[in-house]
């Protein structure tokens, strides 16, 4: 009967803890002198306790958190390395214990050293504060030891759950970094793609808010605005420090929450995990497809991405050219075949994968060529999709030949004005099929091989050194959202047609917001 | 006390373990042989909790042995290729050991390492020859006075000195204490001396497994030398009706390995009135040797 008996080995924790003393200590000498150094840096000016505890909260919060980053993959490579080479497994396999109390002594083990430098720094800076500076700010430095002891069992439970299912120390650590930035990994490609896929996007790589999935991303979550710019915002308000307003206990409690479960699967993970397998890059055979599978969508989609960048790089709109469809169809289907066989040969470790895996290297380059096929016709309604007016803060328009930068140093605009910018976006997309037939025209298929002539409606524009000629003129329409994300587009409209006629009618009747009275700037609209 | 039933173990569609079953009784010592690739230290890295098999039961008294802390306490292991943590001394790994092992008993640590002179207790493991690391585990698993010891090869790389001094220190342990003892050998020679009971494998499977004495039992050699005129019926595998696994003559005289009993075969042959009739000693190798002749089992691979 396998005993399921919970038990630490003390002795075992306290061996190894004092072994890896180069990695706490190493990291307690780096937040020493961090703090050290800015304690150093304002003793020449007089501070308030408030602008103290800013002052250290922030540096500390900020070199911290990213030091729990890089020791979470380290100390988990510490504690359960030993899953990694056959001799060593075997001898802790072989140990008189219960495999959930190898599981939970290793794990003690690595939390007690991600958070020594922690337990020794808040001793000492508190010291060294209150002597520095006279004042005792136990209350904001407990608040960050609180913080740390979040992020680093995060971190660590994150980096173990790699650890657990490689075999390779350097495919966990592959793995690691690739999944630390998947959702910011995925938000970005989505842009890319959608700079070149659709009207709008031109080539500002907007953040979508279709798909906020930033939140996937570890790194996006603890990272986001409030914890860097938040805290600068609070020292040069001079308001007081709250840590909440920092990280958002809502949040932490997210990341505590997180981290159990990668606790819970690791050691689901550990427990069924096979001795014999140690020296595999992936020891579970049912994650092996999994993972070739999301390398082979990374792999495609970053090599047809290299591949129109070559030959289209100034083209947009694809999705609406019959011949671009085909070529990153043809590149889906080549690139599909070649990342799912690297795959395997990484993860099998061996050349020999063809016949084995042409099937499965069929179904997901199927599965991508069917997902980008609704893709390009827009399922996900990226190329008509406007900000809801409840999500945003401030939003302006403007023109390659006219601005209106009333709106650049509000914070939040009246809801009558946002309503004028959504309704001319609305406008534009309501004849979204004369934009499209202008971008084919101006971005046919000589795109594809770079050179190209403006034709207009059967009439080719060059000038008199055979230079072709940019008709028309671009309307930018920003939005700046609640959540902090950008929404960015424009547009190229030439100066007839229904579109410009009806545009035309409509920001003349709101002069004031669209037109402001400056004899210096062209009004493309007047 | 260790039951192995019908245990398999395929790895990657390889089959390593074919409904391999194994007994060892208590207080015996055991060797398992067989050439490699037979399986012996996938079955001993079984019955140490590090594998776990795809169907069948392993116990050691009655316990299942996978993921089972109170049955490894029990067990102490050398392994065929051994580890120690970087850096570490003699000391430092009683000290790991005691930690864990609740009966490691450092009182005869400190006596074992004054008879084992050869090691240094202050150099660290890992810088040690092979033959010296082998010695340093073997004092390790001696400490942890285990009821059942179960050895991969534990003298290949030592001397011939040391060899007999760690067999005797084995023995000793077995008849004091009543360990029980599984050890794997190439060396059919050696285990010759000390085992009880013999298993041979190959592929996975269990080809034969017997104690010493009834494998002698059933088996004789012979040394004979007949009259001119009275020579009886030899043929290629059979004399007098009882089968003949080998058949060597020089000169006059026959030496035969014959299956059956000394007794009859003696009476057997005594009525031919020999000039020469004598039993001679059979080796563990002999028996192997001719008793899985006739099984196309590759035997040259088996004896070394």
């Amino acid at each position: 009967m396998e005993s399921k008996k919970l038990s630490f080995n003390w002795r075992m924790i306290k061996r190894d803890i004092l072994r890896n003393w180069p990695i706490w200590g190493a990291t307690t000498a780096i937040f020493l002198l961090t703090i050290t150094g800015t304690l150093g840096l304002f003793t020449y000016y007089d501070k308030t306790e408030r602008q103290v505890i800013k002052e250290v909260i922030s540096w500390l919060l900020m070199v911290s958190s990213f030091a729990s980053i890089v020791l979470g993959l380290f100390v988990a490579l510490a504690a359960f390395g030993y899953l990694g080479s056959k001799k060593k497994h075997y001898f802790y396999e072989f140990l008189p214990m219960n495999r959930i109390s190898l599981f939970t002594t290793r794990f003690l083990f690595g939390f007690i050293v991600m958070m020594i430098p922690c337990i020794i720094i808040y001793l000492v800076e508190l010291i060294q504060i209150f002597s520095t500076t006279g004042y005792f700010i136990i209350g904001s430095m407990t608040a960050w030891l609180a913080i740390m002891a979040v992020q680093n069992l995060f971190w660590f439970a994150f980096g173990t759950l790699f650890v657990v299912l490689c075999g390779r120390r350097l495919m966990a650590g592959i793995l690691y970094a690739a999944f630390a930035f998947v959702g910011i990994l995925i938000e970005y490609t989505i842009a890319i793609y959608n700079s070149f896929m659709f009207i709008g996007y031109g080539r500002s790589f907007s953040t979508n808010d279709v798909l906020d999935i930033g939140i996937f991303s570890p790194i996006e979550y603890i990272f986001s605005n409030k914890l860097y710019y938040g805290t600068y915002s609070y020292i040069n308000d001079g308001d007081y420090v709250n840590i909440d307003g920092i990280f958002g206990t809502g949040k932490l409690i997210v990341v505590l929450i997180s981290a159990l479960v990668l606790i819970a699967a690791s050691l689901v993970l550990y427990r069924k995990r096979e001795c014999e397998r140690t020296e595999d890059n992936i020891v579970f055979k049912i994650f092996k497809p999994v993972l070739s599978s999301l390398f082979t969508i990374f792999f495609t989609i970053e090599m047809t991405l290299l591949m129109v960048g070559i030959f289209a790089s100034q083209a947009e709109g694809f999705s609406h050219v019959p011949v671009y469809r085909i070529f990153i169809i043809v590149l889906i289907i080549i690139f599909g075949y070649i990342g799912y066989m690297i795959s395997c040969m990484i993860i099998e470790k061996s050349f020999k994968v063809f016949k084995k895996n042409f099937i499965k290297a069929s179904i997901v380059t199927g599965a991508m060529i069917i997902f980008m096929i609704l893709y390009m016709h827009d399922i996900f309604g990226f190329e008509t999709k406007v900000p809801d007016i409840d999500d945003i803060t401030t939003c302006y328009v403007s023109g390659d030949q006219y601005q209106s930068e009333r709106y650049y140093s509000e914070t939040q605009m009246s809801k009558d004005d946002i309503q004028k910018v959504i309704e001319l976006h609305n406008i534009i997309l309501g004849h979204l099929d004369e934009v499209i037939e202008f971008n084919n025209e101006k971005n046919g298929i000589g795109y594809l091989f770079r050179e190209a002539s403006v034709v207009i409606r059967g009439v080719e524009y060059r000038d008199s050194n055979g230079k072709k000629l940019d008709i028309g003129d671009r309307i930018f329409i920003d939005y700046n959202l609640k959540n902090g994300n950008n929404v960015y587009r424009d547009y190229y409209i030439i100066p007839e047609g229904s579109l410009y006629e009806e545009l035309k009618a409509y920001i003349n009747k709101y002069p004031d917001f669209f037109l402001p009275g400056d004899a210096d700037v062209q009004y493309y609209f007047d | 006390m260790i039951k192995v039933e019908n245990v398999t173990k395929t790895f990657d569609g390889f089959k390593a373990l074919d409904e391999l079953n194994l007994h060892v009784v208590k207080g015996s010592v055991y060797g398992l042989v067989g050439p490699n690739g037979a399986g012996k230290s996938t079955i001993i890295r079984h019955l140490t909790g590090i594998y776990r098999q795809d169907s069948g039961n392993i116990t050691i008294d009655g316990q299942n042995v996978y993921d089972n802390a109170e049955i490894k306490a029990r067990i102490s292991y050398i392994p065929d290729d051994l580890y120690f943590f970087l850096n570490s001394d003699m000391d430092d790994m009683a000290k790991f050991y005691s930690g864990i092992y609740k009966n490691f008993n450092m009182e005869r640590y400190n006596k074992l390492l004054t008879v084992i002179t050869s090691i240094d207790r202050k150099k660290t493991i890992r810088k040690m020859s092979k033959g010296m690391q082998k010695q340093a585990a073997f004092v390790l698993a001696m400490c942890q006075m285990s009821d059942v010891m179960i050895l991969d090869e534990p003298v290949d790389g030592l001397d011939p000195v040391m060899r007999r001094q760690i067999w005797s220190l084995l023995m000793q342990d077995v008849t004091e204490r009543k360990v029980t003892v599984l050890v794997s050998s190439h060396n059919l020679r050696e285990l010759e001396d000390v085992c009880d009971t013999v298993g041979i494998m190959n592929k996975g499977k269990m080809l034969l497994e017997r104690s010493l004495f009834e494998m002698q039992e059933g088996i004789t050699k012979l040394q004979v030398a007949f009259k001119e005129d009275s020579i009886p019926q030899i043929t290629e595998d059979s004399i007098e009706g009882f089968k003949l696994l080998s058949n060597t003559k020089n000169g006059s005289v026959y030496t035969l390995i014959v299956k059956c009993p000394e007794e009859e075969i003696k009476t057997k042959l005594s009525a031919y009135e020999p000039l020469l009739l004598d039993t001679v000693p059979l080796t563990l190798e002999e028996i192997f040797i001719h008793e899985l002749g006739g099984e196309h089992y590759g035997i040259k691979e088996i004896i070394l």
